[in-house]
């Protein structure tokens, strides 16, 4: 037998593509075809399922903004997300439809709220209440590879005792044990923190985190969303120092590689409106503009402005700026102040140039508005008529695994 | 005048499998770090042969490196667009092995982005052919992660 000669001048080995390339352009493909790729062989497979994959594709997936919409269909709530391009700028360009790509969940079963977003992966909450207990559960769902996990292990609440008692929420990462995590934060009926629990996904109990500050939660109206904000490793909430003589409003901070917390202020001018305003009637909403921790208001007495302020740097408190203040009138804005409850703002997204799309939530009619700050003018932007719930989620695609 | 007599006496000499001889100046030889190790390692007045890089990747490949140092950051921009359109799938490929080959890295950033542009809604059939891969799933296995995400084949070309 007579070996093939390979130094022959003709032969040349079989060009292919090193793991290393294969694994390159693999990132830069978008999930829904990574799912499909995955059939192409074994060794593709064994690619697309490695961590240090998933990490590095999640680090080159577009950072397009996206929402969690929510609509009633029938007895369902079926909840997606939805490019916020999409929504406000071409809202005929997208179609609702009922099928697996939802999260679908009776609309009278059980309360339900998304609590946050972290490398593509949404925290969904449950809860059921009894005479003497409450029940709290998450699900953790990746919307594109549309894998959703089955209930976390439940946190009972006695409410016997307390009643009253109300719980804030938040969802975020730990970069340095790659660890996501829930927090729930409880407080009686005059906003004192009664204890601060947290679930990492995939175990099987929920653990006390010790040494909260003594704050007081934020008792704002049943509009105002209390989960926490993920901003620089850190969650935030709205809340109320209790250190002062007077309460001032404060952002509490908690950091999801410490588990400790710590106070941050609020813009300096936000000082006065607040003390002339008793904090249940506040509007306050924490946000993120642009990567950064934003903080919007209005000043409700005074009834003539909304307001956004941005903390250009994480932590520093002489970093906060004031990036928008536009009148109501400006702004169209038409509510009789003693429904001015009724009534809720929030900056969606801020635009490069300075421009901002504003939703407006009055009763139950959802309307979005974009304000050219240069011109200002303001425009109404139609998007899709059978959403009935945003919810302003920071959510990006990625093959992350819920389960 | 001087000073172009004395990169072309300096100027490198690469063959290719196809028996073409380029010679390319040392700066642009240099960002191949192939032939940059092979410079240090060999009498740089040597002819280097490349067997795994025909004529036309090597050409294409310097027309890269010549456009785009030439340029502006925006012209470059509009000189890696073109530069990637005017080739095929199957020319992209071949070159995108030939600068995997000769570790030209600028092409290496830019070019899996392009190909994964070109390959996302290819169907299964069709990227193993291309890539020459042999499928090593049996029947049952491959049929179990398709039905696994049966919905994501909405869409998909049909070759």
């Amino acid at each position: 037998m007579t070996l093939p000669t390979l130094r022959g001048k003709k032969t040349q080995p079989l060009p292919t593509l090193c793991n290393e390339l294969i694994f390159e352009i693999l990132s830069w493909v978008p999930v829904k075809s990574l799912l499909i790729l995955r059939s192409v062989c074994k060794s593709w497979k064994a690619i697309i399922s490695n961590q240090s994959f998933i990490k590095f594709h999640l680090q080159r997936s577009p950072k397009d903004a996206y929402v969690i919409t929510a609509s009633k269909h029938g007895e369902y709530v079926a909840a997606q997300p939805c490019k916020m391009r999409s929504l406000f700028e071409n809202p005929t360009s997208i179609s609702i439809t009922v099928d697996n790509s939802c999260y679908l969940f009776k609309a009278d079963e059980h309360c339900f709220n998304f609590v946050g977003s972290a490398n593509g992966l949404v925290c969904s909450l449950g809860s059921a209440i009894t005479a003497s207990e409450r029940k709290i559960w998450v699900r953790f769902w990746n919307p594109a590879t549309r894998l959703l996990s089955k209930n976390s292990a439940c946190l009972l609440v006695d409410v016997t005792n307390d009643p009253f008692s109300y719980s804030m929420f938040g969802f975020g990462y730990d970069h340095l044990t790659n660890t996501y995590k829930v927090i729930v934060i409880c407080y009686d009926g005059e906003g004192k923190i009664t204890w601060v629990k947290v679930h990492n996904m995939g175990d099987t109990f929920w653990r006390d985190i010790h040494n909260f500050p003594d704050f007081l939660a934020a008792r704002t109206n049943g509009q105002v969303r209390r989960d926490g904000i993920y901003v620089s490793n850190n969650l935030n909430w709205i809340a109320v120092s209790n250190s002062n003589s007077y309460k001032q409003s404060v952002i509490v901070s908690l950091d999801l590689v410490e588990e400790s917390f710590t106070q941050l202020s609020m813009p300096c001018a936000f000082d006065e409106v607040y003390l002339e305003v008793p904090f249940e009637e506040l509007y306050i909403f924490l946000g993120v503009l642009m990567d950064y921790l934003c903080v919007s208001y209005d000043d409700f007495y005074k009834g003539t402005n909304f307001i956004v302020w941005q903390m250009k740097e994480f932590g520093v408190q002489k970093s906060w700026t004031k990036v928008l203040n536009i009148s109501y009138y400006d702004l169209k804005v038409d509510c009789e102040l003693n429904e001015r409850h009724l009534l809720s703002l929030f900056p969606m997204r801020m635009y490069k140039n300075g421009d901002f799309l504003i939703t407006l939530l009055y009763y139950d009619d959802l309307q979005a508005v974009m304000y050219n700050q240069r011109d200002k003018k303001v425009e109404l932007v139609k998007f899709y008529n059978s959403i009935q719930w945003i919810f302003e989620i920071d959510y990006i695609e990625s093959l992350v695994s819920p389960l | 005048m001087a000073e172009k007599a004395s990169e072309s006496s300096n100027s490198i000499s690469l063959n290719t499998v196809d028996g073409k001889i380029f010679k390319v100046s040392p700066t642009i030889a240099n960002q191949m770090q192939t032939i940059q190790s092979l410079i240090k390692a060999y009498d740089s007045s040597r002819v280097i042969s490349l067997p795994h890089v025909n004529a036309f990747h090597l050409s294409k490949i310097i027309e890269y490196l010549e456009g785009k140092s030439a340029t502006t950051v925006s012209a470059v921009k509009e000189f890696e667009a073109q530069f990637m359109k005017d080739l095929s799938l199957k020319q992209l490929k071949g070159l995108l092995i030939a600068v995997g080959y000769l570790k030209v890295n600028e092409l290496l950033e830019l070019m899996p982005k392009t190909v994964a542009k070109l390959i996302e809604n290819k169907s299964v059939e069709f990227l193993r052919k291309f890539f020459g891969i042999v499928n090593d799933f049996t029947p049952s296995e491959e049929a179990k992660i398709r039905e696994e995400i049966a919905w994501a084949f909405d869409g998909v070309d049909e070759d």
